[in-house]
């Protein structure tokens, strides 16, 4: 899930975005998109199915 | 009710012998404050109450900067006041100017500014000059911005009280976003009586904003004085305190202690479902701000702190299922949470706001017990979480470290019970004698 993150496929991306004027790619740039996919992948694993996401301009318990 | 306030001139020049040093305030505003004080009516509700603003929210008259180069040099002047404002100039207050942010409301150190307890450390942040100026008498209260933690952070640092209302409680038409899903606006005040006058006055609907939402009207003063007999009040098994400092630790323990005194029922709670927060937090942050921010990042890049500019590149290019599924982890969670209030027939969660005190202004690291964490991943781990639920969580002080840095306890209530943490903490405050202590850099020692 994470292996995609190499220096030359998020600069790629970040091109494509229109983004390019941003600086060579940073240690710390890719291992932010190492951690957040890891994430993901570990939140994903420990949903429950049936979990939607949420409303998020609702704070209610109703 | 309220005070006859001095003339602004004299308010203003208490505030800049304290702020040379402090560096609290960006901008103050003695005109506006001139016919404020003209316009005095001692039967309002926030009636010479000095208010200072966080400098992401409008002013009529003044820029709005939110602690980045990417707002102009100088921006222009505001041409309204945001909802907030205008409704503490309509109760009365008094708006003496705008105070520093962290860069874009988006980290907890707020450069440039000191906290009045210790020079050499910050007063946390991204509501940095908001907290100092408090703590340092330069007003009575302020408004502060809450995403993760904005309002809490600094309120616990500067030893004073702060609340992050419930999500779409106070409207937040003419504040800056930094994530539209996670912001707040709330008030921080030298006492949780200041918080409750504060928020009285900015609570409630407003049109201009499609996340305020329509709520009875409260008043959240009328219970303060009601005391805790009879209360439950949870703390937590674990999550808060993994890691957590052992002076910070001991703090909150005895925090604890003194509700139970006063006739609280105290449950312990199982809250480990809150791991993954801090990942959640910044997985939605990070594509909202990016989001509110994109022709910068196009445009002007070099004017962004690169660690801000990091986190937001992330945030642009990680795929949509990582945001989605952060939401789904967020409903997960406050499905949770309301399990663990309704089952433990709950009125209030307490935790440690913070698990640590001020640090360095270039600390980046905190060492405790059980091993190392990144300064802004120990603040936010415990106060996010509430921003994902959208509970109502004070913070109040609850002691100093053997260095005499304060130290804050959290109390998290159910979704629009405003009145019932600022009651728990009010009882709190008045049973310990912690507001009563002023730190060294304070206008009452000029």
């Amino acid at each position: 899930m994470t292996t995609i993150w190499d220096p030359e496929s998020v600069a790629g991306l970040l091109r494509s975005l229109g983004l390019d004027a941003v600086e060579a790619m940073s240690d710390d740039l890719l291992a932010d998109f190492e951690q957040r996919a890891l994430a993901s992948a570990v939140f994903d694993s420990a949903l429950a199915r049936e979990v939607s996401p949420c409303n998020v301009f609702d704070a209610s318990w109703e | 009710m309220g005070v006859a306030p001095a003339s602004a001139g004299s308010i203003l020049a208490s505030v800049g012998r304290v702020d040379q040093e402090l560096g609290a305030m960006v901008v103050l505003d003695p005109k506006g404050l001139e016919q404020q004080c003209e316009g005095y009516n001692r039967d309002l509700p926030l009636a010479g109450m000095r208010v200072a603003v966080k400098d992401i929210i409008e002013v009529e008259g003044l820029p709005t900067r939110c602690g980045s180069a990417l707002y102009g040099d100088p921006p222009a002047p505001s041409e309204t006041d945001a909802v907030v404002v205008s409704r503490i100039r309509q109760s009365g207050g008094l708006i003496i100017g705008k105070t520093a942010a962290h860069e874009l409301a988006c980290g907890v150190y707020t450069p440039g500014t000191s906290n009045p307890w210790d020079p050499y450390r910050s007063p946390g942040g991204s509501s940095g000059g908001s907290g100092a100026a408090v703590a340092a008498g330069l007003c009575d209260a302020a408004l502060g911005s809450d995403t993760g933690g904005s309002i809490r952070i600094p309120a616990s640092l500067c030893g004073i009280a702060g609340l992050k209302p419930t999500y779409g409680l106070v409207p937040k038409s003419g504040v800056e976003p930094l994530s539209w899903s996670l912001d707040h606006v709330g008030p921080l005040g030298k006492t949780v009586r200041d918080c409750a006058r504060l928020l009285k006055a900015i609570a409630g609907f407003h049109p201009s904003d499609p996340t305020s939402v329509t709520t009875p009207s409260v008043d959240y003063l009328a219970h303060l004085d009601s005391g805790v007999n009879g209360l439950r009040v949870a703390v937590p098994s674990g999550f808060f305190m993994d890691p957590i400092d052992p002076q910070t630790q001991a703090a909150f323990l005895a925090a604890v202690e003194v509700i139970r005194e006063l006739g609280a029922e105290i449950v312990v709670v199982d809250v480990s479902y809150l791991s993954g927060s801090l990942e959640a937090e910044f997985a939605i942050v990070s594509p909202e701000a990016a989001t509110y921010h994109q022709s910068s990042l196009r445009g002007s890049p070099g004017l962004i702190d690169p660690q801000i500019r990091g986190m937001l590149l992330a945030g642009a290019a990680l795929p949509s299922s990582y945001y989605l599924t952060a939401l789904r982890w967020r409903q997960q969670i406050a499905n949770l949470m309301r399990a663990t209030f309704n089952d433990n027939r709950l009125d209030a969660l307490a935790t440690p706001t913070v698990p640590a005190f001020a640090q360095l202004h270039d600390q980046q690291e905190f060492v405790y017990p059980g091993g190392e964490e990144p300064v802004i991943s120990s603040f936010v781990r415990t106060t996010a979480p509430f921003n994902l639920t959208g509970q109502p969580a004070l913070s109040v002080p609850c002691g100093f470290t053997a260095d005499g840095l304060p130290l804050g306890l959290q109390i998290a209530g159910r979704p629009f019970a405003e009145d019932m943490v600022l009651r728990i903490g009010a009882a709190y405050e008045s049973a310990t004698d912690w507001v009563a202590h002023l730190p060294p850099l304070h206008v009452a020692n000029q």
